[in-house]
């Protein structure tokens, strides 16, 4: 029994990969989550959330509410005017964007409901709510200060104004000041922080589209990761060398296969999507042209990986291993398995360059948003560009590696 | 038809060909011998156009392979050592997959894939998957693969590894028909026994280098390698066996080795079939009755082993 125990134990300790996946791969998963979950020795700090501010009333007590945003370290502040605010929510290049309307002073001074409004992007009411919060308590902290001194002045003003004393008004006056300036002034008083999303219409199940644009890509890949494999299978059983044989090139036999792989990769993406048309109600139809531009981009992409993939590997369980791990790692930061404003800055930042993030966001874009053409085309071009630089990159490594026992 | 111009071929430092040259006639059956990593698959790669040879340049059928490779490939057939084969597919399927790439037309090819199954005895399990094929029917398909396109000339990379011997002897009825049809056949092996039947010549190759070719009988010759016949006999008196000792034939044999005894003796010869009767005629004049002949005759492999020696290549 110990011989056999000692035999396996030799037989896994020589096998590298086994190694690998048991002990360096779990490693580099609780890493790459716990950076996610921000909670890496406490050392990642989590993002603050980015606000458009656009100020039309432009007054001192605008300016005064603005400078206050700016102190909240949950909120990073950028100026816009409103129209330019409004298209970069609606591109889904921002979240939100806070306005101030013209008469926002006024309104705080004479005690009334300030005008204001937020407008965001719905793709995103889950990160909004949470910068809703710190927002909140800037906003109602300033404006019940603030209008709850006007509110009181006033009120003092018209009922004893005629009666009382002009020192007498001002000594009330210069009490209530003093009151409302140490911070005790947070009245009862408050005003509502209108808020409208902006999507491109009502009753958008944007849960549906995270979930069948993220779940989407990250299957692709593996079912493309196992299409690029033929190619390895093809070596290892001798069909590749009598293919060689033949009158076929090299290359006509790496597209054709690729060509293979896109086909197969359309078919699975129009079925899943059709699935949700049905079973979830997902609109397929809002911009056509756009969503035959995001799953075909999608399918090349995915199509030039799983090719990439398979011609960087020498044998079919490296390929395995390797499409494995850098699945599970582009899908993590890519967000489809988690929504990226979830996760700390750099890894959004990170996010970028995977290629699912841009089909991702592609498709949110086609299902949810409704942004400018400019906008959304760097979405497919990217997938085209991941798919063509992968493509040849494949091309290049099928002849050194796959090949070179040939060549 | 082919001819093989001085290559030679490496691989990174290890020299795999040193200077081989070849020249297989139309229509004949050339058997290139030697042992592991002689170099006889890298010949076939390179005769095949898989790759390129490191000097030396290769003739098939007049056309320079390197200037015309798609011209000179689709002019030959390969049956690797490998059941290159999709499993999940049907024999039906592998077969037209295979005629398309090597560019048949489309019209009457499914007559010619029946013609062809039925040829190598498998049309009644045409629709059957490769998975569910035995060896033998496997490489048969094997073969049948490399012969849709009526190639001229046909290379077998050991192509009866592994199967049994009635599968095997099946295969080489289908090689000696494809010889009669008029192909050009390269062909290797480590079934000698089958080589030596089935080759118009044969060459043997060792350390990427051609150490001999020529017909079995040539190889023989050229080997050095003499045959014996084992005699038993009722015992015979001095008189005879003094007679038996003068005759000429005796004399050759003892001096190459042979022996003679009261009731037995050992003829080391050139040639059996040349002195057997000889032998015979001898005993009969004598009148000396023959109990038993036991001849030790010198096969391929004989001729094989003492060209390439019996140490082993790892």
């Amino acid at each position: 029994m110990w011989e056999i125990a000692k035999k396996d134990l030799l037989q896994f300790r020589k096998d590298k990969k086994a190694l690998f996946l048991s002990f360096i791969l779990p490693i580099i998963l609780i890493s790459l989550f716990a950076a996610i979950y921000g909670g890496v020795d406490g050392k990642v700090k989590s993002k603050p959330q980015k606000l458009l501010v656009a100020d039309l009333d432009n007054t001192t007590l605008s300016a005064e509410i603005i400078d206050e945003l700016k102190k909240e370290p949950a909120i990073k502040i950028k100026m816009v005017g409103f129209k330019e605010g409004k298209k970069s929510v609606i591109d889904g290049n921002r979240s939100a964007l806070m306005c101030f309307y013209t008469g926002f002073a006024d309104s705080i001074n004479s005690g009334k409901t300030a005008p204001m409004e937020l407008f965001y992007d719905e793709a995103k009411s889950m990160e909004i709510g949470l910068m809703q919060k710190a927002l909140m308590s800037t906003i109602m902290s300033f404006v019940g200060q603030k209008g709850g001194k006007a509110h009181v002045k006033s009120f003092i003003n018209q009922k004893y104004g005629e009666e009382l004393p002009e020192d007498i008004i001002e000594e009330i006056n210069s009490d209530i000041d003093a009151e409302f300036s140490d911070g005790g002034g947070t009245t009862s008083f408050s005003s509502d922080l209108k808020t409208t999303a902006l999507s491109i219409k009502e009753g958008i199940r944007w849960g549906v589209i995270q979930a069948v644009a993220g779940i989407l890509v990250m299957m692709l890949l593996f079912n493309m990761a196992g299409m690029g494999n033929s190619i390895l299978q093809e070596k290892e059983k001798g069909t590749l060398k009598r293919l060689l044989f033949s009158p076929i090139s090299p290359s006509a036999f790496l597209y054709g296969k690729m060509l293979s792989a896109l086909i197969s990769a359309l078919i699975q993406i129009v079925i899943l999507l059709l699935f949700s048309y049905f079973v979830f109600g997902l609109d397929l139809f809002h911009n056509p042209l756009g969503l035959f531009l995001m799953i075909f981009g999608t399918a090349f992409a995915c199509t030039g990986f799983g090719t990439l993939i398979a011609s960087l590997g020498s044998s079919r369980k490296q390929v395995e291993s390797i499409s494995t791990i850098v699945i599970i790692i582009m899908s993590a930061i890519g967000g489809s398995m988690i929504p990226l404003f979830l996760m700390p800055a750099f890894l959004q930042k990170l996010a970028m360059s995977s290629l699912n993030y841009w089909s991702i966001q592609g498709f949110y874009d086609v299902f949810g948003r409704d942004p400018a053409w400019s906008s959304f085309l760097i979405k497919p071009l990217v997938l085209f560009g991941f798919g063509i630089i992968s493509s040849l990159l494949a091309g290049t490594y099928f002849r050194k590696r796959i090949l070179k026992e040939y060549l | 038809m082919i001819e093989i111009r001085d290559i030679s071929k490496s691989y990174g430092d290890i020299p795999a060909l040193k200077s081989l040259s070849l020249n297989i006639k139309k229509g004949e059956f050339y058997s290139l011998l030697g042992p592991n990593g002689a170099g006889k698959t890298t010949t076939i790669n390179l005769l095949g156009g898989l790759m390129h040879p490191d000097s030396g340049e290769i003739i098939i059928n007049g056309i320079n392979l390197k200037s015309q490779a798609k011209e000179v490939k689709s002019q030959i057939g390969i049956v690797p050592q490998e059941i290159a084969l999709y499993d999940e597919l049907t024999a039906i399927e592998n077969l037209y997959f295979w005629a398309k790439v090597n560019r048949v037309s489309t019209k009457g090819l499914n007559a010619k894939i029946e013609e062809i199954l039925d040829f190598l005895g498998l049309a009644n399990r045409a629709k059957q998957k490769i998975s569910q094929y035995s060896g033998g029917m496997k490489r048969r398909i094997n073969i049948a693969a490399a012969l849709l396109h009526n190639p001229a000339i046909l290379f077998f990379d050991e192509p009866t590894v592994g199967i049994d011997p009635q599968s095997r002897s099946f295969i080489y009825s289908i090689f000696k028909q494809l010889s009669q049809q008029g192909k050009t056949i390269l062909y290797t092996s480590h079934y000698l026994e089958e080589a030596e039947k089935l080759s118009d010549r044969i060459g043997i190759i060792d350390y990427g280098k051609l150490i001999t070719e020529g017909t079995f009988e040539e190889l023989r010759k050229q080997s050095g390698l003499k045959e014996t016949i084992n005699i038993s006999f009722q015992k015979i008196d001095k008189d005879v066996f003094s007679e038996l000792k003068k005759s000429s034939l005796m004399k050759n044999s003892l001096v190459s080795g042979g022996s003679l005894d009261t009731h037995k003796c050992v003829f080391i010869v050139e040639n059996r079939s040349e002195n057997l009767h000889q032998i015979v005629e001898l005993f009969a004049k004598h009148k000396v009755k023959i109990q038993q002949i036991e001849i030790k005759a010198v096969d391929l492999e004989k001729v094989y082993l003492s060209f390439t020696k019996n140490d082993l290549r790892d």
